[in-house]
């Protein structure tokens, strides 16, 4: 699962909590994506379960590579 | 006045000084990233923002509020802002919506505001609110802070933050 911080309605902190009280998405894995890379943020972040990163702006090979490190996938 | 009141008022204004001039290369380096990795944009050269007096613009302002608050704005020729809504949409500048201009410009605004404040250092934490998108009939800056002016293809692009440090 990917997601924002910054959105309207509910936050990504919120969704990622919900995400992580109950249901089929509990073990799901979240890779957040946000203009905001403050110490502050990414412990939070981590703490709700993240297991990845990414700052934006960022290209193409760094998500693949985000992606690919979060599915332990080996391109070698 | 005393001298040591004078000498106190130099330092204070040469550490304001020094503030202004890494936020300011900051501002630089964060939205020529922004461009080039997200709406594949070249900047030429340095622009001078008030140039653009007497044309109309499309402006994209935010508030962002943590430990510190402050206000981030762009400013962009309507040209420029048509082209990078085309380039990070992937789509022809003649698809171009005025809606999807707004949508962009807030997003620029979004991400180098985001960008410059994860760099700058000494910011705790912040949350940035929803950027508001205007079009005024010419050059309108809203915001007393470090701006910075940029030439792209198409016309010019201005960026300023204030920092409200003593505030937070």
């Amino acid at each position: 699962m990917l997601t924002d911080i910054n959105m309207p309605v509910m936050d990504g902190e919120e969704f990622v909590r919900r995400m992580r009280v109950d249901g089929p998405f509990q073990t799901t894995p979240v890779i957040v994506i946000s203009t905001d890379a403050t110490t502050n943020r990414i412990h939070t972040m981590q703490a709700l379960g993240a297991v990845g990163y990414l700052q934006k702006p960022f290209g193409p090979e760094q998500l693949r590579n985000e992606l690919d490190r979060v599915l332990g996938v080996n391109h070698a | 006045m005393h001298e040591a009141a004078v000498n106190e008022m130099a330092v204070n204004k040469m550490a304001v000084n020094k503030m202004d001039a890494l936020v300011g290369a900051l501002l630089h380096s964060c939205s020529e990233h922004v461009l080039e990795t997200m709406f594949f944009a070249a900047i030429f050269d340095q622009a001078d923002a008030s140039a653009s007096n007497g044309r109309a613009r499309l402006a994209s302002r935010l508030h962002f509020h943590g430990k510190p608050s402050g206000d981030f704005e762009v400013d962009a020729d309507p040209c420029v802002a048509r082209s990078l809504t085309a380039g990070f949409l992937g789509i022809d500048e003649s698809e171009v919506t005025p809606a999807q201009e707004d949508e962009v410009m807030a997003e620029f605004c979004n991400m180098t505001c985001g960008s410059a404040l994860s760099s700058l250092g000494r910011v705790e934490y912040f949350r940035l609110e929803t950027p508001e998108t205007s079009r005024p009939p010419a050059f309108s800056p809203a915001i007393d802070g470090v701006r910075r002016a940029f030439l792209l293809e198409g016309g010019t692009l201005s960026v300023c933050l204030r920092v409200d440090f003593d505030r937070s």
